[in-house]
């Protein structure tokens, strides 16, 4: 058995080759940038009291919808660090004295800042509404705040401060469901970011500042 | 002259008058006796009844052809003895057969015996079956493959091997000093017209080659008949040129009929055996061993067939669809119909991709295949439709990335994706075939193929679709019968 004739050996191969290579030519999907869009700052209360820390994260977020925690690699400062003195770790201020102060945070180019009011711990006025958080909201989770009502009450002539959790029996109302949905008490992550909540008791609201952060 | 003559018109008579009460089959009665007759010179044939064997003369003994039955070999060793008060010196086997050899272990004291390697295997055989009749037959040592060559007194005697597939040991004796040739069986030269009657058309041919290169002018059987040259050449010319005929159609990749159409033997039209031409034809086209190489290579449309698990929970997707492809395969034919096949081709990529609110994927999967099949042309032609099928086994390499949104890194953020993976699978399909020249063909193979589900994340397809334009050259082929 031999090659009939001999050239179109070479002329078949040939052609196999050619269309081989052909498809062999590569071109794969690329990756997004991953350059930092925007930055934001999370954390930190409505009512900020003296007397007490408070911390602040700062995120970014990246061209390809990821966040990174820059918490400890931002730039943190307080325009006013006699009412909001920067302390340790990164991201944590000392509520120093009553007034207001302008948090900013840089990371690169980017640049986030939030007003915090800081009221004086010792001269507060009642009846009052304040809440305490549960563990920190992400996209999906839900978290229970509770609301608590005080009031000046007295016993044998004495005064006292009495407060109630009235988390249960107060109307709650999301500035911006798509970053916190309302349900009864409870409260659920939607997207990453802050907005406002609203609660009212008793002819009284208060406004609670809710940080959805982003989830691991 | 007028002694070939003579022989000639007598074998022209036994070969071709109407077969009455066995009279070809026994052209000489029997007789009680054994009885001598000279052919030429110092050649002599011996009759036993229906059986003939040959012999030599010379001065410093006797050649013998086959020693015949025992009793006959007795009478034989003493009327050799007694008329040419020689002994005989070489018994040359040319069949196991007990009517021709049994005899000779009568002439083991003073002849060397002589035959085909085959010949005591052919014995033993023979023996294991027919004890009665073996019992005397002696089976020999080494024996030779295809010529030995006796020389005694000046007389030379050549023994060749013939094939024959009954008669394996199968020997013909020729003496050259008398241009006689003995044969003691020639199966396939019986009444004309000629039919292979199951006989390898491959022996028959590989037979009278045989006899074709031999110098002699007349041919003895061990039947008695006696055939001239003349007769066996004329019969294998025109089995040479129906052969031939058939060799070159078959390798031109004709069909029975354009053979048959195209091989008029005119020239042959006067031979006894010509007007049994059609089923000869046919018979040697059946006998035909067909084998070929094959190399195709073009260029094919690969569909790919999306998955549907593939999209499921997702809210946009898209993958599979329509990709260009190379194609080779090289084709080992086994026969005109049965082709082994092995391809290969490489596809170009296919670019899937699938979305969720929080998740965005995209890959591109480059397929290649190699597949083993069976093809399978149920009727060879200028133009044919072949059936393929077979085992094939899919590497897919997948390269890509996603992208996960609103998490944190590093689970959020873009991630490569790298995959490989090989799936074994099913190819089945067919070829449309155009010859546009006996070694070249354009061919459309049509191929879907339907692989094991794949173990990973990103497997996209279960299934796919070929089709193709491709040449396809071949490029050795041979033909033979068998």
């Amino acid at each position: 058995m031999r090659c009939q004739p001999a050239h179109t050996c070479f002329r078949a191969f040939a052609i196999a080759l050619t269309l081989a290579l052909a498809s062999c030519r590569a071109t794969y999907p690329a990756a997004p940038t991953t350059t930092d869009v925007s930055l934001l700052l999370l954390g930190g209360m409505t009512e900020s009291l003296t007397w007490q820390g408070y911390a602040f994260r700062a995120f970014t977020l990246r061209a390809d919808g990821a966040y990174e925690e820059v918490t400890e690699t931002a730039t943190w400062s307080s325009s006013d660090t006699a009412v909001m003195t920067p302390r340790a770790p990164s991201g944590y201020f000392w509520a120093a004295a009553a007034g207001t102060s302008v948090i900013t945070v840089r990371k690169g180019s980017l640049v986030a800042s939030r007003t915090v009011a800081v009221l004086d711990s010792g001269r507060l006025t009642y009846p009052r509404l304040s809440y305490t958080q549960g563990a920190d909201l992400t996209p999906g989770a839900s978290s229970y705040f509770t609301l608590w009502w005080s009031e000046v009450r007295t016993n044998n002539g004495w005064p006292y401060i009495w407060s109630g959790d009235v988390t249960s029996v107060a109307a709650w109302t999301s500035d911006n469901p798509s970053i916190v949905r309302v349900s009864g008490s409870a409260l659920t992550g939607v997207s990453v970011g802050l907005t406002m909540v609203r609660a009212s008791y008793n002819g009284i609201s208060i406004e609670v500042l809710v940080s959805v952060y982003p989830s691991r | 002259m007028r002694h070939a003559i003579a022989i000639a018109s007598v074998t022209l008579f036994i070969l071709f008058a109407p077969r009455t009460a066995g009279a070809q089959d026994n052209p000489v009665p029997s007789s009680a006796m054994p009885e001598i007759t000279q052919v030429r010179g110092d050649l002599y044939r011996v009759r036993d009844g229906q059986v003939y064997t040959i012999f030599v003369v010379t001065p410093e003994g006797i050649i013998l052809g086959d020693p015949l039955g025992r009793e006959s070999a007795l009478w034989l060793r003493d009327e050799l003895k007694k008329r040419y008060r020689q002994d005989v010196r070489f018994v040359l086997h040319t069949s196991h057969d007990y009517r021709r050899a049994a005899g000779s272990p009568v002439f083991n004291d003073t002849a060397d015996i002589e035959a085909h390697v085959s010949f005591s295997a052919e014995v033993a055989k023979a023996r294991h079956h027919d004890f009665a009749h073996y019992r005397f037959s002696a089976r020999m040592g080494a024996g030779f493959t295809d010529t030995r060559t006796v020389t005694l007194g000046g007389r030379t005697v050549r023994m060749i091997h013939v094939p024959s597939p009954r008669t394996p040991e199968s020997v013909v004796l020729l003496f050259p000093g008398e241009r006689i040739a003995f044969a003691h069986d020639v199966p396939w030269i019986g009444r004309p017209p000629f039919t292979f009657r199951g006989l390898s058309p491959a022996d028959v041919m590989a037979w009278l080659g045989t006899l074709a290169a031999l110098d002699y002018d007349t041919l003895l059987l061990g039947d008695g008949r006696t055939i001239a040259r003349e007769t066996i050449d004329a019969y294998a010319g025109y089995l040479r040129a129906m052969h031939d005929a058939v060799i070159k159609g078959v390798g031109d990749g004709r069909t029975f009929a354009e053979i048959l159409a195209g091989t008029t033997l005119d020239q042959f039209s006067g031979n006894p055996h010509f007007p049994a031409r059609v089923s000869q034809l046919s018979e040697l086209f059946s006998a035909v061993k067909y084998s070929a190489l094959r190399l195709s290579a073009g260029a094919t449309v690969n569909y790919v067939v999306r998955a549907s698990a593939f999209c499921a929970a997702w809210t946009a997707c898209s993958a599979g669809g329509a990709v260009h492809a190379g194609r080779v395969a090289a084709a080992v034919a086994v026969s005109r119909s049965v082709e082994i096949l092995g391809e290969m081709y490489v596809s170009g990529q296919t670019v899937s991709s699938r979305t969720t609110p929080d998740v965005d994927e995209e890959g591109a999967t480059r397929r290649t295949r190699g597949a083993v099949l069976l093809r399978w042309t149920p009727a060879p032609a200028k133009f044919s439709v072949a059936v393929v099928a077979g085992p094939s086994v899919t590497v897919e390499d997948v390269k890509g990335f996603d992208t996960v949104r609103g998490v944190l890194l590093p689970r959020g953020g873009s991630h490569p994706i790298e995959q490989r993976e090989s799936r074994a699978g099913a190819t089945l399909g067919f070829d449309l075939d155009f010859a546009i020249s006996p070694n070249v063909s354009i061919r459309m193979p049509v191929r879907m193929t339907m692989m094991r589900p794949g173990k990973g994340t990103y497997t996209d397809s279960s299934s796919d679709v070929q089709v193709g334009i491709e040449l396809a050259f071949r490029l050795a082929h041979r033909v033979a019968v068998k």
